[in-house]
Formats: C-alpha cells, structure tokens, sequence
C-alpha cells in the first residue's frame, strides 16, 4: 500500500497577469498576458503529491467557481481521494487575484470564499483520514480553527505536522504561533515568516535571527525559503543553507508548493531533513519553469531525474564565460591576500572583506573605467569603499591592478606602511576617498558624482555600503542628496552579509530591514542581487549604467566570511586577529578550491 | 562709527565672479547666512544642502577632492557640534579644501544655547590640517575671502553678518597670522577677538585717557597662532595679560594665550575674560556681554583689580568712546 499524507488547506482560483514590475500605490502596471488556472496551496500541494506517487487526502472546501469545474480540473487524479472535499454551494471557490513579475517574484490578493467556512467540525468528521496518514500537510490560507483542530488530531496520534505558513495577518498570527509545539517542520517563505515573527526577513541571518524565535514556541524545525537562492533551515543546532538549483525560471507561482510537497514525500519516506529539502529545492525549481502553480509539478521520475542529472544544487551560469571564469579565478586569488595580510598583520577585519570581495573583484576587473598606469586619469571611474574596515578586499584589488606593490599587502597596519587599517586616501594611489569612519562614504562619493556632472565627465562613482553601516543617519541625509541632485551617475551597493560586531543586525537593529522598499522610498533605483553571483553583479552593474534620472543602488545579499568555510556566517571573524593554524587552514581551503 | 549691512552678502558675490570652481553650500539658512544674493546671481553654483549638516560636510569633502572649492554656510554650531566627526574625518583628516563659514559665534544670538557656539574654537583647534579666522569688524568681513582661498587646506571661519561696525581701516586686510596693533604700552597687555575688540577698543580708549599704558591686540587668525607679536609686550607688561573672547574661557583665545606664556616661560598673570564654563542665556548681545563678564566694562573692572587702580570710569562715559577705523599701530611689513 502506498503512503498517505493527508493535505489540508485551500482551493483556489489563480487569475494571473503577468506583468514587467509591480505597480505602486496609484499605479496601473500593464501586462500583456491573463491566466485562469486552478490554484490555491491545498490543491497544489495534493497534486503535487500525487504526481510523486503518493496517496493524498485532501480536506477542503470549494464553492461555485466563476469558471465551472475550472478549479477542481487537475484535482481528478487517481491519487487523490476527494472523499473530503466539501462542495459548499452558498459560497465561491476563493479567487487569488496574483501579480507574477517572472523569476523576480509575485504578489497575490487573496480572497478565501468557501476556504474560510472550513470548519474544526469538518476536520472532525475527516480524522479517519488524518489517522491514516504518514504525516499531514497543512497550509494556512484556510480558516485557522481547522488548522489548530488538524494539528491537535495529528499530534495525538504523533502524526508529524508540516505547517506551510501562508496568508498571515494580525488576527491569525496568535493562532499560527499557539499551534507550533505541534508541528514537526515549519516551513514558510520571507515574507510570510516576517509576518509571523513581527520582523522582516530578507536575509539568511535576519531568517535565523526569527527561526530561532519560532523554535522557542515548540516547533522542531524551522525552514525559511528564500527564493531561487535556496532555503534556511533552523534548528537546535543552528542554522545552514541550502542553496537552490539554478534554473529558466518563468514564473515563481507554485514553487513553495511543490517544496512543500517533495519534502513531505522525503520525510514520509525516512529521508533525514537535509535530504529532504535538498529534494524541496530541486522540486521547487522545475516548478518554476512554467506559468501557473500545478502545470509544471513534476512527477517522481522527472524529479528524480533532474537531481541525477543535476548532481547536486547550485548549476552553470546562464552564460558561464571566459569573463566568469576569469573573475571566478581573480576573486580566489584576492580572497588568499586578504587572508595572508591579515594573517601577518594580526588585525583586521576577515569577515566584512570575504563577504564584499566578488563585489569588489567585478568592479576592479570588469566593471570601472580604470588604468592603473594613470591612477590620476581624470574621467576615470571612482570608487569610495565606505564600509572602510573592508579595506584588505580594497587593497587586494588595488595590488593585483597594479596600483601598489604587492609587498605593501604584508606590510598591512605595520608602522611606516601605507596601507592603514582604513583606506586613506593621501597614501595610497588609487585610494578615491578617505574612509573609516562609517556612514560618510556615500556623501563623499555624492560630492564626487556631482562634480563630474558639472565639469560634463563621464565619470561614475561606485560606493560600496555596509548594512549595518546603514544604522547611520547620514546614509539617509545623502540618498536624500543623490536623488535631489538625481545623480545617476552614482551607483551604490550594499555589502548586505547579515552580520556586525554585535550580533545579526535582525538582532542589533532590525529597523534597518526592508532594505530594498526604503531605498526605493528615498526615490532610488533599486537592483535585488546575490552578490557572490559574477552573472548577477556583472548584469547588476550594466542595468544600473543605463538608469536615467535617478540614482541606482544594488542591495547584494552576501554572506560574511564567504569563501572560508569556518569563517562563513561567523560574526566572531568580524574583526578578529587570525591566528598562525587560522590563516594556514583558511589558505590551504582556498588553494585547493 | 560706521556700521555696513550685510556685508558678506554683497562682497562674497562681487569676489566669487571670477572664480567658478567655487561652489556655495547652504543647509536651508540661505538668507540667515547672507548667500541669498550668491543664490540669485549664481543659482549654478549654489548648491541646497538641506537641513542635513553631517552629510553636506562629507558632500562638500567629494566636490574638494575634485577640484572644487566649497564654501559651506551655516551656524556654527551645526558645523563643529552635529558634524563634528565629518569635519574631522571627511575634510580635516584628509586635508581637503573645504572652507566653512561659521555664522553666530558666541553668544551674538537671542536664540540661546542651541544657537550659540561657545566652544567651537576649542574642538575645531583640535584638529589636524584645520585653520581658524574670526572676524571682528566689517574690514575683516570684506577681506577674509582671499585669505581663506590663500590656504591650501580646511579653514573654519567665525563669521558676522548683519549690521556690523567697520573698526579697522578699510584698506587694511585681513592678514593670515597677523595681530592688529592697536594700542601700544607697558603697564597691561589687552587681547581680544572678534566682537570682543568692540569692547576692548572703548575701555582701553577710556583707561588710557586715565593715564594707563596699554598694548592691545587683535587676533584674527586664531590658528595656526602667531605668538611673535605678543610676547615681547607680555614680558614686559607691568601688571600682566587680560584675554577678552565671545567664547568660553576653556580652549579659546584665552586658553591659546596662555600655552604661548606658559611655553615661552613668561611668567605673568593672566585674566581670561568670555564665558566662564557656562551655557549662556538667549538676550541680546549688549546684555549677555554685561551679564557674562566680557564687555569694555568688564575690561575696566579687571583692569583695575590687576593694576589695584580706579579709573571711575561710568557707562555713559563708555557711550561717548567715538571708535573712527583704527591703523594698526605696526604695519605687517615691520615685523
């Protein structure tokens, strides 16, 4: 007899338009294409699970749809038992009205019709169901006394419970969060998981920083999903990363189902949970690959066969190149002179250069209008590294440019050196700006930006900003500038690693979060990279060049210490000195990269 | 005494013309910094900050370091106390040409202690590369433009607006490290700056028509201080050194008096007439030089304390000192 999993939520509706961005308040965003497909998490996540071969009990309820039999279309599948869907013929089939804007995202307005009737009776009348089952599906768009009834019947008969959080608002966040000491997996998306935690998540640490909230309410695990960049599982032991599988995305509709699906699969099959959303990830990326949520869930076999072909997460670049490749092999080589000039100096900072270097490497070597023979060149490009105690990634880059000797790198904080602890400017060629002092570098490179508007050069100014450096007042009085002097011309990136001295800066300051709504509030162009991606920053940097009017900042989600695996997303390596087995370990990894 | 209105307004237009890497940068105090004319005729190279001082320093940092000549305006206060680590780090630290204009020095406003700078000669002294003018009369308002260009790096300017009395004599400038000489003698060493030599010009008038014999001195260029001038008339003052400063008395132009003293091992007394480590109130500014113990009264009174004289000298008596521009007793060229 096959697994059973019993999948409770909602039936939906999808009306889809696709559109190139979201519209604002005011706005109308036109589109040029409509979709009508069945829909709603319930649904998807019971199709989902009869494509992979598993039996499904599906208890929800649907009303009269405005499209007759649209949403129960692929509902008739010999895997699913429909004995627990309740026709509710007073009400309508819920309608999710959803804004996709391809691979970059999708806003959904929801309206739950029959889905909010869904009683803790009718789960009642169906716990033969949920008794049967190997584990229990349950997804949040429905009415929350089902929900709590549904984990309370599991729980008693120790029926492991995947929550899939979903349409959190005030009023269902106190239920959401009584219910957890029932739930086996939680899994939910940023945005949703912000909602729950009263925070906002957009980052690996910030997601953490509320996974670790979550636990302390009962639950066990705690996954976040994060886009195509993969999904952050928190547990007791912490928290790791998986990244996700590199694909054509047309449409991110349905992939945190499909996630949901394929990990429940794993876990009903005994897989551990590593493993399991190894598989989540890899059954989210095919769902991406078409418009809609159910068209485009695979069956086991085309799952299977993706992760064999796949070999593991992560994939080639759309156009991996000889540009990649080479930037790939200069970012290796800095990242070992960072390590080695920290491991002679014995002070400095690791962790802030690790996470900037790719950044830092694409500009250098792709990037800027530069020549390193005439560092004075007047309508050369600028750079103003104002997170400046990043200075050994700067250093790096300036050595293998060929604006300093490299011997000056083992000279680093040593008296008579020119390489100070932060960049100065009247030492070093090549240097734009002094910088050191956090929260002055974007002013500066604001000044520098509107000088070449007004000797007419072609100059751009680059400058590079810690998140947590944006705690600073001033970073908002100059995006205030950048924009009054719409110079479009400056292009900043935020080195957003998660981390500083303190904590998680979901710790430290959380207010600093949601970066990329703010600074498209202080009326700047904003680009949402990963920012150890070279096809992102590169791509990233191109886009910002041909925004007209307003400034540009690129918000790089970065990992801290990235490329040192002992390093990685340890805020102790902040501003550590490295000792003699640190700097010899940390070499030899990258070396043998 | 003849008293000029918005001096630095009509000059700064008239001798910014030819200089169009100067750029003008206000923080929404255009008319309040006397620039509103340098708006009207220059709108290109005015440049409205907002109120948001900590980044117009580092902005006008980036435009120096590309070849521009900022002139920030603002009150002083919000130069050295909001955006004290910019002016340090963006423009001092890396020696760049940013020039700020520090308007309401002392206690020359009724706004109170929000608006009054008394202590920023003694933090901006402090810095690095940083230079420091005080203007004191409408002479040194009209002239202090070439010698704030002359200097290659940050210059911080005490400045005056409004209606201010001309003391000096018109065609004599402003001089980089320059003291005005304005009386010569041997009994007491009077020095003061910026509105302060109002003061000290009356009561030193009225003291010496009393039969006292006094060297008085103007300081302008408060750094890099030139103590040359000063200490020969120190050494052989009869009764010792009084400093007169719309400033407190710590860090200040009396606090620079006395290292030069005390490193030249002069060893006289010394009185430092401002404000004594205290907040002052809002009023006018006749009031809080009486109140705060740095007007000419105030300068008699320390006088005769020092000298153990009495010049019974009334206020009215003080009134009727008619101040014509005074010569500097010493052309710079003597020195």
């Amino acid at each position: 007899m096959k697994d059973i999993i019993t999948v409770i939520g909602s039936i939906n509706i999808d009306a889809i338009v696709k559109t190139e961005r979201m519209p604002e308040r005011g706005e109308t965003a036109v589109g040029d294409e409509m979709f009508f497909q069945p829909g709603g998490k319930g649904a998807n996540q019971a199709i989902a699970l009869a494509r992979l071969g598993k039996s499904v009990n599906l208890i929800a309820r649907r009303g009269k749809d405005f499209i007759d039999g649209l949403a129960m279309k692929n509902l008739d599948h010999p895997n699913i038992n429909q004995d627990y869907i309740i026709y509710d013929g007073g009400e309508r089939t819920g309608v999710a009205l959803v804004n996709t804007i391809g691979k970059k995202g999708n806003k959904v307005i929801l309206y739950s019709g029959a889905n909010k009737k869904l009683s803790s009776s009718d789960i009642e009348k169906a716990k033969e169901a949920i008794f049967e089952s190997k584990a229990v599906l349950i997804s949040t768009e429905i009415n929350m006394d089902a929900v709590k009834k549904a984990a309370e019947l599991a729980k008693s008969k120790e029926i492991p419970v995947i929550l899939n959080i979903a349409a959190v608002s005030d009023d269902r966040r106190e239920a959401i969060l009584s219910i957890l000491d029932k739930v086996e997996i939680l899994i939910t998306n940023e945005r949703e998981g912000g909602h729950l935690t009263n925070r906002v998540i957009s980052h690996v640490e910030t997601g953490y920083v509320a996974g670790k909230e979550l636990l302390k309410k009962g639950v066990k695990n705690v996954i976040v999903t994060m886009g195509k960049e993969g999904a952050l599982l928190i547990t007791e032991k912490g928290s790791e990363i998986f990244p996700g599988y590199a694909n054509v995305s047309v449409d991110t509709v349905g992939a945190g189902d499909a996630f949901c699906a394929a990990l429940t699969m794993a876990r009903v099959e005994g897989m551990n949970i590593e493993d399991a959303i190894n598989m989540g990830n890899a059954a989210a990326s095919i769902a991406t690959t078409k418009i809609g949520p159910q068209d485009p869930m695979p069956d086991r076999e085309t799952l299977d066969k993706f992760m064999k072909e796949r070999g593991g997460p992560g994939g080639v670049y759309k156009d991996y190149n000889d540009t990649i490749k080479m930037l790939e092999i200069k970012a290796q080589k800095l990242r070992t002179n960072i390590i080695k000039m920290l491991g002679i100096s014995k002070s400095g900072h690791p962790g802030g250069s690790l996470s900037a270097i790719d950044i830092i490497t694409v500009l250098y070597f792709h990037t800027m209008k530069i020549d390193s023979k005439n560092p004075l060149w007047d309508d050369r490009d600028k750079f103003v590294l104002s997170k400046g105690h990043a200075s050994p990634a700067l250093y790096a880059a300036l050595a293998e440019r060929g604006y300093i000797a490299e011997e000056e790198l083992w000279k680093l904080r040593k008296i008579d050196c020119i390489l100070c602890g932060h960049p100065d400017m009247k030492k070093i060629a090549g240097v734009d700006m002094t910088t050191g002092s956090l929260g002055q570098g974007l002013s500066a490179a604001n000044g520098m930006a509107l000088a070449a508007k007004l000797q007419k050069k072609g100059t751009r100014v680059y400058c590079m900003l810690g998140d947590g450096e944006l705690e600073e007042g001033q970073i908002w009085e100059a995006a205030m500038t950048s924009y009054h002097r719409r110079l479009d011309n400056i292009c900043a990136i935020v080195d957003y690693n998660g981390l500083q001295i303190d904590g998680s800066i979901g710790e430290v300051k959380s207010g600093v979060e949601p970066l990329v709504e703010k600074w498209k509030a202080f009326n700047w162009n904003v680009i949402e990279i990963d920012g150890h991606n070279y096809e992102h920053i590169i791509e990233a940097f191109e886009e910002a060049k041909k925004v007209k009017g307003i400034p540009t900042i690129i918000i790089a989600r970065t990992l801290k210490g990235k490329g040192v695996s002992f390093m990685e997303r340890h805020v102790d390596y902040h501003g550590a000195p490295l000792t003699d087995d640190e700097t010899a370990r940390a070499i030899k990894e990258l070396g043998d990269k | 005494m003849e008293i000029l209105n918005k001096t630095h307004a009509f000059n700064l237009v008239k001798w910014a013309k030819d200089k169009p890497e100067v750029l003008v940068l206000s923080a929404d105090l255009k008319s309040s910094t006397e620039i509103d004319e340098f708006f009207d005729i220059y709108p290109d190279r005015f440049i409205s900050a907002g109120i948001a001082e900590q980044n117009m320093m580092s902005f006008a940092a980036g435009l120096s370091r590309e070849g521009f000549i900022p002139f920030v305006h603002t009150f002083a206060v919000f130069i050295y106390r909001r955006a004290f680590d910019q002016v340090a780090m963006s423009i001092a630290y890396s020696n760049l040409p940013v020039k700020m204009f520090g308007f309401l020095p002392g206690i020359t406003t009724p706004g109170g202690a929000t608006h009054q700078a008394i202590e920023d000669i003694s933090l901006m002294r402090a810095l690095p590369n940083m230079t420091i003018f005080e203007c004191g009369d409408a002479t040194e308002v009209e002239t202090i433009l070439d010698p704030v260009m002359a200097v290659k790096g940050p210059v911080y300017i005490r400045m005056l607006r409004g209606d201010i009395p001309r003391l000096f004599d018109k065609n004599e400038p402003f001089k980089i490290g320059v003291n005005r000489i304005l009386s010569q003698g041997t009994d007491i060493v009077i020095i003061s700056s910026g509105i302060c030599t109002e003061e000290a010009i009356k009561a030193v008038d009225a003291m010496k028509a009393k039969g006292l014999s006094i060297e008085h001195q103007h300081i302008s260029t408060l750094k890099p201080f030139n103590s040359k001038q000063l200490l020969g008339p120190i050494s052989t003052s009869k009764y010792g050194v009084i400093t007169v400063e719309n400033h407190t008395v710590i860090g200040g132009l009396g606090s620079i008096v006395s290292e030069c003293m005390a490193e030249n091992g002069l060893p006289k007394k010394i009185a430092k007439l401002g404000l004594q480590d205290k907040f002052a109130h809002g009023a006018s500014k006749a009031y809080l030089m009486k109140e705060y113990g740095f007007d000419a009264m105030a300068i008699i009174k320390q006088t005769e304390k020092m000298t153990g004289m009495n010049f019974n000298i009334s206020e009215a008596e003080l009134k009727q000192v008619n101040i014509i521009p005074m010569h500097s007793a010493i052309k710079a060229e003597d020195l």
